[in-house]
């Protein structure tokens, strides 16, 4: 079933062939083989120009268009680009915790405590232990 | 003294065995997860990294719809000309056809957001292929020097005992890697429909305004030939000469620009090429067809890049 409703895409389409007809009638006018007097060709000049404006107008409606007919991509990538920061910074904290261990280390704040209990270092078996399942659900999958 | 420093020294000891039993988990993960590591080590993400950079820093380029947009604007730079020539039969002389409105700001950064959107996708994608993201090793050197100027009783017995614990920590890379692996190929092949989608109306919005560009020089140039024929140049040589050299610097300022967007274009569903090439072979654990990719990336990022050139080069001048 022929859809009712035109989308970006059409409207391009149509931007394309309407600047087509105009880039062609714009040769002719410039042609120096041309066989058109001078007054014809002002004429055509000037009923040349709605095709042009006619043209914009669809570029118009199709960039309208792009953000409605890409609402579904869009908000998938949102969705995939939020993930893939997340995973980043996942990645990122397994460093960032050593690097705090060390720092805690240099400024003597284990040697203070008897029984060293670093809670930040904890951590780190706990995320290896979630990179182990998302690998093992890689290995079965 | 002495038995203050032999509890700290124990202290200290129990400290690092507690955390190599802990890191014991991950020397383990890397040992199982080794032959998945091995034929993951064939995957050259770094050429997956320069993809993606190109291919962000491509999408993110503005300057196409500004430029189809700024064409009132530009229009007036004419109007100096026709001020100058007299009305014909009461009609004052008129400039290049433009349309009557372009799109509102708000409308023009909802467009601008899509390309936005790709090329931060990419961006993030590239920065999950770089390596230096699960390379712990300058963080896990910091520590063991850090760990070794701890006041120890035997400093011979403390350096080994910190070097196998750094040597232990920095085998966190091996499940690292793995995770990132994974988590790329997921973001890969679960997006490659809506990237699909995005960069093929982008790039056919992109070469519809490609050929705008050419239709606005040919509107330009008409218009040059009809404001001649109502205002007659002199009939000489010099005059002739001056005609045409202007014409010809107007069609060779469009022409650089309408080229250039058609490479971007082209640019453009390269990277929907490329990314779905991905999608297919990342996931085929098949190193052969993984070499072919590379290659074939590197060549896309190549193209794609003198593409982001040459649209830069025409859209500074």
């Amino acid at each position: 079933m022929a859809r009712q409703k035109l989308i970006a895409k059409d409207y391009f389409n149509l931007a394309n062939q309407y600047y087509a007809v105009y880039n062609l009638i714009s040769q002719e006018l410039q042609s120096t083989d041309s066989t058109l007097t001078d007054d014809k060709k002002t004429e055509l000049y000037e009923h040349s120009k709605p095709i042009f404006k006619l043209a914009y107008e669809f570029q118009k409606k199709g960039f309208l268009a792009m953000p409605q007919d890409m609402q579904s991509s869009v908000e998938d990538l949102q969705v995939a680009v939020e993930a893939a920061a997340q995973t980043i910074s996942n990645i990122f904290k397994v460093g960032k915790v050593i690097e705090i261990v060390s720092g805690l280390i240099a400024i003597g704040v284990v040697l203070a405590v008897p029984s060293p209990k670093i809670t930040s270092l904890t951590v780190i078996p706990a995320l290896v232990k979630e990179l182990y399942d998302d690998v093992m659900d890689l290995s079965q999958g | 003294m002495l038995v203050q420093a032999n509890e700290r020294d124990s202290s200290m000891r129990k400290f690092l065995v507690k955390r190599m039993a802990s890191w014991q988990l991950a020397t383990k993960i890397g040992g199982a997860l080794c032959a998945l590591i091995i034929l993951q080590a064939c995957s050259d993400l770094g050429t997956v990294r320069d993809f993606s950079n190109q291919s962000a820093a491509l999408a993110a380029a503005p300057q196409t719809l500004d430029y189809w947009s700024g064409i009132g604007e530009r229009s007036k730079r004419f109007d100096d000309i026709l001020s100058r020539l007299p009305p014909k039969d009461g009609v004052k002389a008129k400039g290049p056809v433009a349309p009557d409105s372009t799109l509102t700001a708000p409308q023009l950064a909802a467009v601008k957001s899509l390309h936005a959107l790709l090329a931060a996708y990419m961006t993030k994608l590239g920065a999950l292929a770089d390596d230096n993201l699960v390379d712990v090793s300058k963080q896990v050197d910091g520590l063991v020097t850090n760990l070794n100027a701890l006041p120890f009783a035997d400093t011979e017995e403390k350096e080994k005992a910190n070097a196998a614990y750094g040597t232990m920590l920095k085998l966190v890379k091996l499940p690292l890697n793995a995770y990132r692996h994974y988590k790329i190929k997921q973001l890969i092949t679960e997006n490659d429909d809506s990237v699909q989608t995005l960069t093929d109306l982008l790039a056919t919005s992109t070469g519809s305004v490609s050929i705008f560009v050419t239709s606005e020089k040919n509107s330009v140039l008409t218009w040059y030939d009809n404001i001649t024929r109502a205002y007659p140049i002199p009939s000489n040589v010099s005059s002739a000469f001056q005609w045409k050299k202007d014409k010809d610097s107007v069609a060779a300022i469009y022409d650089d620009k309408a080229e250039a967007i058609a490479s971007y274009e082209t640019a453009l569903r390269k990277v929907a090429e490329m990314h779905h090439k991905m999608a297919t072979e990342l996931s085929s654990f098949d190193t052969d067809s993984f070499k072919r990719l590379v290659a074939e990336l590197k060549s896309a990022k190549k193209e794609i890049s003198l593409a982001r050139e040459e649209y830069n080069a025409a859209f500074k001048k």
